[in-house]
């Protein structure tokens, strides 16, 4: 009897396949086994993004820099919302730094299983793979509009008057640790969207109309400050609200951070990515049948 | 013998017809008490129910090539579909030890955009490989796809020919103990196709175990060691590939498949006792490429039906129709005389000129005098039979679809 050669050391790897418990189970060690398909997706995500445009990654810095021009002048000159004594300029990007993550990992993860229904049909792997790369991958582009904002932090820093309105705030450390959170709640919430879409195909249209009006429900064209207390009860609901306080404060220190904000935010977010996780898993189970 | 490498026990699948897409919220919570409830022991059995696999019981062992062979719907996709974990058993279970890669459709899984390198890498870590396992085998993949020149060139530019070889190269060259290939071979050119039925055999001289699921049954008879005949989601036969492919072929020319005459017509037409050189429905005559093959059939009328005439095609075992006769083709169309009364209609096909295989013959009756020239009476598929190459020095090694000698005059 010919034995399967050495190298591929496969052989002890015992796969059971048989009807899986409806609840929750998530195979870790699977996970990690495919990192590497993590990793090649990320940069499938990159390359294609490269190739397709003339400009490149120059969209990822475009896009925010033309939204904050627009904020700028409707909201800012027209409209006169106050910006916290902030240069408004900063004060919108710093609010769209953390919102276009947000926005886009929802956006994207809620795509996951229509748009890979195809490939989901023909080969395993661990579905939720897809999602984790699109999270990973949305990091990028909020480093590269980070670095942008941290340009214009500069300019208005050291060179003009209103430098020394704003600086460093407390927590910069923080940051991090802060995207982990928006992280989790966007990916939390974009599971539950891919699941809910996979069976209902119409809420697709839901998502960004959704990711619309939360932008408006989070203190990004307007400072927290401002919203009079009968309405800021309201807004604290929203966890994207402590979130992106937080960042302006890590980032000009300006916002209103609590800990009890935060923690609320870190709970949801875990509740959200929890449940989110059961969600995708139990549709995953039957989608492929379905299809 | 060592551990099977695959155990299925008692697999079956159900789907549930009508559960298509998208349902209301509604439908969503009853069913979903209905199955807590369903769980605690009764069995439903309502209509909508389809059992694509039932009690499916097998094992694999290493260095095994089993071809899985039935007609559509018989199971074959779903099992590998369970074997591939792309959709969940409703009971028993199945064991793999070892990894598994499934020969992917071409497309799947390239994303037009990358280079053929990032395309092989991405696929690869798709079946479950990692950057390192892969980058080991890049210069065979490579290789046997014979795109070394556009490696570094976006698929998109690729011929579909180069993008099939280039997806078969990715799972035949990565170390999975266990291959499961459904259909994929059928494509591509008629060299490729010898190419990868010999890497496929290849890899099970390695101790690689390969399930293969395909329509072409003179490959599964070559390459199969042992072959699963599915029907109606249950296992006919687990046997050597020409028991099975017996079986399956007998099957096929079942008086049952027989459609029956329209009945809207004012008359009948019954066609009986359908023979391929003397043998009846239902036995594979074996016959060798040097006899003349000779079909007939009795075929009985209520009265003269103008207008008739019948149509015979003979298809090889990749459903390629080789040859089409009908009573036009030597005037007078004989059926358009015959009256009532049994008669027998036998055609002959010359020797030397089919290839070594196995054929499916159809039968078929339509009538020039309705007006849509639709068939009037399809007997459908009324016999196969083996013709085999004895007396050739290259035998069955003879590609194409003739078996014609041809003499080489020199001058």
């Amino acid at each position: 009897m010919p034995s399967v050669p050495a190298e591929t050391g496969l052989m002890d790897r015992e796969i059971v396949i048989q009807p899986r418990h409806p609840w929750f189970s998530l195979d870790f060690r699977e996970l990690w086994e495919y990192r590497d398909l993590l990793i090649l997706l990320i940069h499938r995500d990159f390359a294609v993004k490269f190739k397709q445009t003339i400009l490149g990654p120059a969209w990822f810095i475009l896009q925010p820099l033309l939204m904050t021009l627009v904020f700028t002048v409707v909201f800012g000159n027209i409209a006169r919302i106050p910006t916290d004594g902030l240069p408004p300029i900063l004060f919108y990007l710093s609010g769209l730094l953390t919102w276009n993550y947000f926005a886009q990992t929802v956006n994207a993860t809620s795509a996951t299983f229509t748009a890979n229904a195809h490939l989901f049909g023909k080969v395993y792997f661990p579905r939720l793979i897809v999602p984790l790369s699109v999270a990973a991958s949305g990091v990028f582009a909020f480093l590269l509009q980070l670095a942008l904002f941290t340009a214009f932090w500069i300019y208005f820093r050291f060179f003009t008057l209103a430098g020394d309105r704003f600086g460093v705030g407390a927590g910069l450390w923080s940051l991090p640790l802060l995207l982990v959170v928006v992280a989790a709640l966007a990916l939390g919430i974009g599971l539950w969207m891919s699941a809910l879409t996979a069976r209902y195909r119409d809420l697709s249209h839901l998502v960004p109309f959704l990711l619309q009006l939360g932008m408006y429900a989070t203190p990004i064209i307007y400072p927290f400050s401002t919203v009079p207390p009968s309405w800021a009860w309201v807004l604290s609901f929203n966890p994207m609200t402590p979130l992106t306080e937080a960042f302006k404060m890590a980032l000009l220190g300006q916002g209103l951070v609590t800990i009890g904000g935060l923690g609320y935010a870190a709970s949801v977010a875990i509740a959200v990515l929890v449940t989110g996780m059961w969600a995708f898993h139990y549709v995953e189970r039957h989608f492929i049948d379905t299809v | 013998m060592s551990h099977p490498i695959i155990e299925v026990e008692h697999l079956s699948k159900r789907y549930r017809l009508g559960v298509i897409g998208a349902r209301s919220l509604r439908d969503e919570v009853r069913s979903f008490w209905q199955n807590r409830l369903g769980a605690i022991g009764e069995e439903s059995s309502s209509s909508d129910e389809i059992w694509a696999l039932r009690d499916v019981s097998f094992a694999v062992h290493p260095g095994e090539i089993v071809g899985i062979i039935g007609r559509n719907g018989a199971g074959k996709s779903t099992l590998l579909k369970i074997l591939s974990r792309i959709t969940e058993p409703t009971s028993g279970r199945a064991i793999l030890r070892g990894k598994v890669a499934s020969l992917l459709e071409v497309g799947t899984g390239f994303h037009p955009e990358l280079t053929g390198r990032e395309n092989v890498f991405l696929n690869g870590a798709i079946l479950g490989m990692t950057r390192r396992e892969i980058a080991r085998k890049l210069d065979d993949i490579v290789a046997f796809a014979d795109v070394s020149a556009f490696l570094d060139t976006p698929v998109k530019r690729y011929s579909s020919g180069m993008q099939l070889r280039l997806a078969f190269s990715v799972a035949a060259f990565l170390s999975a103990p266990i291959l499961l290939v459904d259909e994929t071979i059928s494509v591509g050119d008629f060299g490729f196709q010898n190419q990868a039925l010999r890497q496929i055999r290849k890899l099970a001289d390695e101790g690689r175990s390969i399930l293969l699921v395909s329509h072409n049954l003179y490959a599964v008879g070559e390459l199969a060691d042992r072959v699963l005949l599915l029907s109606s989601g249950s296992i006919e036969c687990l046997a050597t590939p020409d028991a099975a492919i017996r079986a399956y072929l007998g099957k096929a020319a079942n008086p049952s498949a027989v459609a029956p005459a329209s009945p809207d017509a004012s008359y009948e037409l019954t066609v009986s006792d359908c023979r391929v050189q003397g043998t009846p429905r239902g036995q594979q005559p074996h016959l060798s490429c040097d006899d003349a093959i000779s079909i007939s059939f009795h075929i009985q009328a209520s009265s003269i039906i103008s207008g008739l005439y019948g149509c015979l095609e003979i298809q090889n075992a990749h459903g390629t129709t080789v040859l089409v006769s009908d009573t036009f083709d030597c005037p007078p169309n004989v059926l358009e005389t015959i009256d009532s009364g049994s008669r027998t209609v036998t055609i002959e096909i010359p020797p030397r000129l089919l290839a070594a295989g196995t054929y499916t013959i159809d039968l078929s009756f339509g009538n020039r005098a309705v007006l849509d020239k639709r068939r009037i009476h399809q007997p459908g598929v009324i016999g196969t039979f083996l013709v085999q190459d004895f007396r050739s020095m290259r035998q069955h090694q003879r590609a194409g679809y003739f078996s014609t000698l041809l003499t080489w005059r020199v001058d």
